[in-house]
């Protein structure tokens, strides 16, 4: 099998100047022609066994750890959907309306979910001020969620939430994500944006989706071109 | 794509490619063959150089031949081949640990030459270590020729080496156990059948040219009695002295002879002048010596105490004057003479000292004193053990030739930590036998284990804009970089920092020229990793930066070096099964 050393070297998880310093050397069943590397497969992969060297099958290195891409809130929001009209008098009722909104849940993930979601605002509530809430399950949903999603939902009155600043709330930003890491960098992302006055008033007038992810996408730019 | 492969290039036949032993065992022969020539020729010219210049020998100007070879064969090392003196065993140790057994063409002549006129003329050295440097220059081309890499190059080595020796004393065994004591420094499977069967057709060609003849034959079996065992603890005793005064001897001639301000030739001439006048008084000292051993095993040389006694001093005196002043040669034929010497001495002195009681022949006493003398000047009792047995086919002293090797190396480590041809690499610190700390951290390189996702900072940042750097990093350290022309100025530890980052007044009062260090140590490329990680235990850091040409490479940090390291050690030291 012939493969270029930078391909043979990833796949070893050595530098290439191990791996060419070791076929100088003689102590790996790979030789070179140019910068090539002609090997047996079965028998670097025995080599790799003695040395105890574990070989990453040839997949995506990151597996399923979500590591925060570029415009991830953005998509995540995408994914969500943006939804007028959810109906409801208090907290849980609400609540169950944005739960009926999230696209492709079964109705017994949903009343999962639902739960999950009650369990987390008697924790603390997710009113985060200025008639915002986000709220979110505490941990990761088993199933049913491949990619990250950020629902977002304006409540046609608003309803009490036991927010941090005690208004009542009438705009939901309700995170799902199907792992800690990814939704900790939705949360951090969207706080950032919800940080910011003008975004907040924006938000109130109710934007339509376009709009909307508009303007989350040139925050979202700030943010990666910071850092944040 | 053309799927030709050049006989050139057999290491990339199929058939090899999975598993080179046969590969190697195919070349061991050849290397064998060729090196066990070389040692032939060399002993050929030798004999014939002896019986040349016997005629003159009688003449009051002869003290000028040893003069003359010495002279010739330093100016012949030193202006026709570019080489420095001496045996040759460490350059090819080295060789084998540092540069995978790489060695020049024209080492494999270069020695022969030079020890031929050095030995030829009289001077006292033996011709076994330029031949061990000649093969192994023969092994590691051959190797070149066809293309082979650094193990199977190293192989090579040995199986030169190997067939050398064998080759030279007729002793296939003690080729074998030299170059895994001493050239190698390691016992592997993978190594030792080619180098057995190198050793052997070494002692084959040397066997169909020169017939198969013992080199010392004892003639008539030795009956060690228990009193001649006990009386081998003080044989182990003198020969190690003699070990250790030669040793030092050597040493001393070294410095003296550096301190002579003439150019190397004349002091090759004048050392070899000196061994010519000692040869007056003392015929057997001029040579290798080879004949007086003859005699002595056989029990023939009817000296008495004093003269062996004063003999053996003789011999120690020369080897280290032709040695020692630039002469070329080795130390294994004026060991052997020595550690005859010194066992025909001591043989005498036990019978001058209890004459009533009946001891072993004095041919088996200066056997084991050759076993001694060799054990304690290379440290490497099993060479000792084996050469003597192969070289005598005397099996029934196996006993006492072990206490006696054994014992002599044991007290002459006492005094003198490294071997003979070990001492000088020890003390360079290039001794770097395979699988130690020092191989393994002299064979990875900086380049290998940098790490360079570090992001570089600029000194007017605000500690504001550093905390965004370091919400983007995965390190601890930051490097300063001058904005201007991207030099290093120095470092930010995130530990140092910790302190203000929580505090937000500060965020726009700080910036990162006030919280950087200045004076860091930094690392070259071409640094070496145990200097590296000797800096890093100094200033108890964990990590330093690679600066080159003023810029900032990356990082080099302990942790990574584990990593490395072990995977480093797992392949240096599993052997391919």
């Amino acid at each position: 099998m012939i493969q270029t050393l930078e391909k043979i070297a990833q796949r070893l998880n050595l530098s290439i100047d191990t791996l060419e310093r070791w076929i100088r050397q003689g102590r790996i069943p790979v030789s070179k022609t140019g910068d090539m590397g002609v090997f047996h497969e079965a028998e670097l992969n025995k080599w790799a066994a003695r040395q105890k060297k574990i070989i990453p099958a040839c997949e995506d290195p990151s597996g399923g750890v979500c590591h925060s891409p570029e415009f991830i809130l953005v998509s995540a929001m995408e994914n969500g959907g943006v939804h007028h009209g959810i109906t409801g008098t208090d907290r849980d009722s609400v609540l169950q309306a944005a739960v009926c909104r999230v696209p492709g849940l079964s109705a017994v993930q949903q009343d999962e979910l639902f739960q999950q979601l009650l369990a987390r605002e008697q924790l603390t509530s997710t009113g985060i001020g200025h008639g915002m809430a986000i709220p979110h399950p505490r941990n990761p949903l088993d199933k049913g969620l491949k990619t990250p999603m950020v629902v977002t939902c304006y409540l046609d009155n608003s309803v009490p939430f036991n927010a941090i600043d005690d208004l009542p709330v009438s705009t939901l930003f309700l995170i799902l994500s199907p792992a800690v890491a990814c939704h900790l960098s939705l949360l951090s992302r969207l706080s950032f944006c919800l940080r910011d006055s003008e975004f907040i008033s924006f938000v109130k007038t109710r934007p339509l989706a376009d709009a909307l992810l508009a303007c989350i996408r040139t925050k979202e730019a700030q943010i990666e071109k910071k850092g944040v | 794509m053309k799927r030709f492969i050049s006989w050139r290039h057999p290491a990339r036949l199929p058939f090899f490619r999975l598993d080179d032993r046969m590969l190697l065992i195919l070349m061991g022969v050849i290397v064998g063959l060729c090196s066990g020539l070389a040692a032939l020729g060399l002993n050929t010219s030798l004999v014939f150089m002896l019986e040349t210049l016997h005629h003159w020998r009688h003449h009051w100007w002869a003290f000028l031949l040893p003069a003359a070879g010495a002279m010739l064969s330093s100016l012949f090392l030193e202006k026709a081949m570019n080489e420095g003196a001496g045996h040759g065993v460490p350059e090819v140790i080295y060789s084998v640990s540092r540069y995978g057994g790489l060695m020049r063409f024209r080492s494999s002549i270069s020695r022969l030459v030079a020890s031929c006129l050095t030995i030829g003329s009289g001077g006292s050295a033996g011709p076994e270590a330029p031949v061990v440097m000649s093969g192994a220059a023969i092994g590691s081309n051959i190797a070149k020729f066809f293309y082979l890499n650094d193990r199977q190059r190293v192989t090579l080595v040995g199986c030169g080496s190997a067939g050398a020796i064998a080759a030279i004393f007729n002793a296939p065994l003690t080729g074998i156990i030299f170059t895994m004591e001493i050239i190698l420094g390691e016992w592997s499977m993978v190594n030792i059948i080619p180098i057995a069967v190198a050793a052997v057709s070494g002692a084959e060609i040397s066997r169909l040219l020169r017939g198969n003849s013992i080199a010392f034959d004892s003639f008539g079996s030795f009956n060690i009695g228990s009193l001649d065992l006990l009386a081998c603890l003080g044989l182990a005793l003198a020969a190690s002295m003699a070990s250790l005064i030669l040793t030092r001897m050597l040493r001393r001639m070294h410095h003296v002879s550096a301190k002579v301000k003439v150019p190397l030739w004349a002091r090759a001439a004048m050392g070899g002048a000196a061994v010519g006048l000692l040869g007056f008084a003392v015929p057997d000292v001029l040579g290798e010596g080879y004949h007086a051993i003859h005699a002595m095993i056989q029990g023939v040389f009817t000296t008495g105490l004093g003269i062996a006694a004063i003999a053996c001093l003789a011999k120690i005196v020369a080897t280290a004057l032709t040695l020692g002043w630039g002469g070329s040669g080795g130390i294994f034929a004026p060991c052997l003479v020595i550690g005859s010497f010194a066992g025909l001495a001591y043989h005498r002195l036990l019978v001058f000292l209890m004459p009533s009681v009946t001891w072993v022949n004095e041919g088996c006493f200066a056997l084991l004193g050759m076993a001694g003398m060799i054990s304690g000047i290379l440290q490497a009792p099993l060479t000792g053990i084996f050469l003597i047995l192969e070289i005598t086919g005397s099996y029934e002293v196996m006993l006492a030739l072990i206490i006696v090797s054994a014992l002599s190396t044991t007290i002459t480590h006492y005094f003198e930590p490294a071997s003979f041809y070990l001492k000088d690499l020890t003390e360079r610190g290039q001794l770097l036998r395979p699988g130690t700390d020092a191989r393994v951290l002299a064979d990875i390189t900086i380049r290998e284990v940098i790490e360079r996702d570090c992001i570089p900072v600029a000194p007017g940042m605000l500690l504001r804009e550093f905390l965004y750097v370091v919400k983007r990093s995965t390190r601890n350290y930051f490097p300063v970089e001058n904005p201007d022309n991207g030099h290093f100025m120095g470092m930010v530890r995130f530990d140092h920092v910790r302190p203000y980052i929580f505090n937000t007044v500060m965020y726009d009062a700080v910036l990162v020229e006030q919280i950087m260090d200045v004076d860091v140590e930094t690392v070259h490329y071409d640094d070496d990793l145990a200097d590296v990680l000797h800096k890093m235990d100094v200033t108890r850091c964990y990590s330093l930066p690679v600066v080159s040409n003023h810029r900032f490479v990356g990082m080099i940090s302990k942790a990574t070096l584990l990593d490395k390291y072990r995977d480093e050690l797992k392949v240096q030291t599993t052997q391919r099964a």
